[in-house]
């Protein structure tokens, strides 16, 4: 066996793909981890008291904990509820961020898939997660979980435009929808000082999005129970809480890569600075989160069309004008 | 009227700026958390952690003159007292002196009651057991623990003065 061609061959690619996607997936895996204690310890602080400190040192073991002790709750599922729809909801939220990594340029030649149409892909996959929010909710059998599921998918959906119109000026800027090139042509200035109201309104149409505060309805405990995960218990629960955090993780990477220059910087390798940048925006969301009180469901709205959209259509438009102009 | 519309949009990110500012000045005051078992708050000298019997070291006994003022005064009859009397001069003599930790309310009726100061609180409030028959005192007990509080050395390395109010 020609040990050469067999290393060059179509198997042995495959091989090393999925190599590579299992790592990827249990980097994933670690860094919800991490985010999970990032937020109980700067929701402390940010309370002038020390988050969990008990579970290993300076409580950094606190997820771990957590995780096990979801893994052994029993799993409930309620008699009368849509036994398909209900089990396939988890699962299907979950899964998304987790393929939309992939598409992420973390360093200048580290990216899992250079696709020409990464945004695409990216924002498409984030709509699953409205979907599957709507199948948790219509499957619980259950009123509040049902509204908390429905009026999530409204606030998705609208803030989902805001979210596209925002998005597009990168686009415009760099002259293509796939992240690598978004943040290659970045190497000047970064998008944040070109397009400062578009870096705004994607963050904000990305918490929104995300489902956190202040933008929480759905999930909102003292509104509705816990939204559309009420009836999950155990391991279900904790695949809605992992998507949660790794959604937030995309969505900072996002945000990272079409206006704070991706892996772009001058001294520290790329990848590092990728880092930095994506947990800065995570502390920021998180701050946004401890800071400021819910939006009720017609604030909420009226804030999603009649200001972000547009916004929105405003800052392409002043893009495209500048950009003729210039 | 367009103006307004700007004057109350830059208003209103100036307040969300503002509000985020107080919250990350929170971030970096000092917590107000006491890590209870590590670290331990001074309390005042009469809290009411627990009844004690005071002594009297030398001959190890108790001053209680068994007026049974603290047995008939408790509001739910936490304690009781177990006494004879001596043949020779009529007094009553103490044998046995019972106090319910577990029944206890805890609200002093007894200390104020006694007039021979022999009834007191110590701040000692770690007096919880796993077996519900050593939560019931006697008197070997409470003058055991008011000795031990003068004593404890430990406890007063471990108090931390944490003020922050």
């Amino acid at each position: 066996m020609d040990i050469a061609a067999l290393l060059a061959s179509e198997w042995a690619q495959l091989a090393l793909y999925a190599v590579a996607g299992f790592v990827l997936l249990n980097v994933m895996l670690g860094i919800v981890t991490f985010l999970v204690l990032m937020e109980r310890k700067v929701s402390g602080w940010m309370q002038v008291r020390l988050g969990p400190m008990e579970i290993g040192p300076w409580g950094i073991l606190v997820t771990v904990a957590d995780a096990i002790k979801l893994m052994t709750k029993q799993d409930v599922v309620p008699r009368h509820v849509d036994r398909f729809v209900f089990r396939l909801a988890p699962a299907l939220i979950a899964l998304p961020p987790l393929i939309a990594v992939s598409l992420v340029p973390f360093g200048k030649n580290l990216i899992f898939a250079d696709t020409s149409v990464a945004l695409l892909l990216v924002l498409a996959l984030t709509s699953l997660t409205s979907m599957a929010i709507l199948m948790a909710g219509w499957g619980s059998n259950n009123k509040y979980s049902l509204l908390g599921g429905v009026r999530s998918a409204a606030q998705d959906l609208s803030y989902e435009v805001a979210l596209i119109f925002a998005a597009l000026g990168p686009v415009m800027l760099a002259g293509s929808l796939s992240l690598q090139d978004i943040v290659k042509a970045q190497g000047g200035v970064w998008f944040v000082f070109l397009q400062p109201l578009g870096f705004i309104l994607f963050l904000i149409a990305g918490i929104a999005e995300l489902n956190r505060t202040p933008f929480d309805i759905p999930e909102a405990e003292s509104e509705i129970v816990a939204g559309y995960h009420t009836e999950y218990s155990g391991m279900r629960f904790a695949l809605f809480f992992m998507a949660e955090y790794a959604n937030m993780f995309l969505v900072s990477c996002i945000v990272a890569t079409l206006f704070l220059g991706g892996w772009q910087g001058p001294v520290l390798p790329g990848v590092l600075w990728f880092v930095l940048k994506v947990f800065a925006v995570i502390f920021v969301i998180m701050w946004v989160r401890w800071t400021f009180p819910r939006f009720r469901v017609d604030q909420l709205m009226t804030f999603g069309w009649k200001v972000l959209v547009p916004l929105g259509l405003l800052n392409i438009l002043l893009t495209g004008g500048v950009m003729l102009l210039v | 009227m367009l103006l307004l519309r700007i004057r109350s949009l830059a208003l209103s990110a100036y307040l969300l700026g503002d509000g985020m500012a107080v919250t990350l000045r929170y971030m970096f005051t000092k917590p107000v958390t006491l890590q209870y078992p590590h670290e331990m708050k001074r309390l005042p000298e009469r809290t009411r952690g627990t009844l004690v019997l005071y002594a009297d070291i030398e001959r190890m006994k108790c001053k209680c003159t068994v007026c049974l003022v603290c047995e008939v005064v408790c509001p739910n009859n936490s304690i009781h007292i177990d006494f004879e009397r001596d043949t020779v001069n009529k007094k009553k003599v103490l044998t046995k002196y019972y106090w319910d930790a577990d029944k206890c309310i805890y609200c002093g009726l007894c200390v104020e009651g006694c007039g021979f100061d022999s009834l007191g609180w110590v701040p000692e409030f770690e007096i919880s057991t796993t077996d519900r028959r050593k939560l019931v005192w006697d008197e070997k007990d409470m003058m055991q623990a008011w000795l031990t509080s003068i004593g404890r050395k430990d406890i007063d390395a471990k108090r931390v003065d944490n003020k922050w109010y």
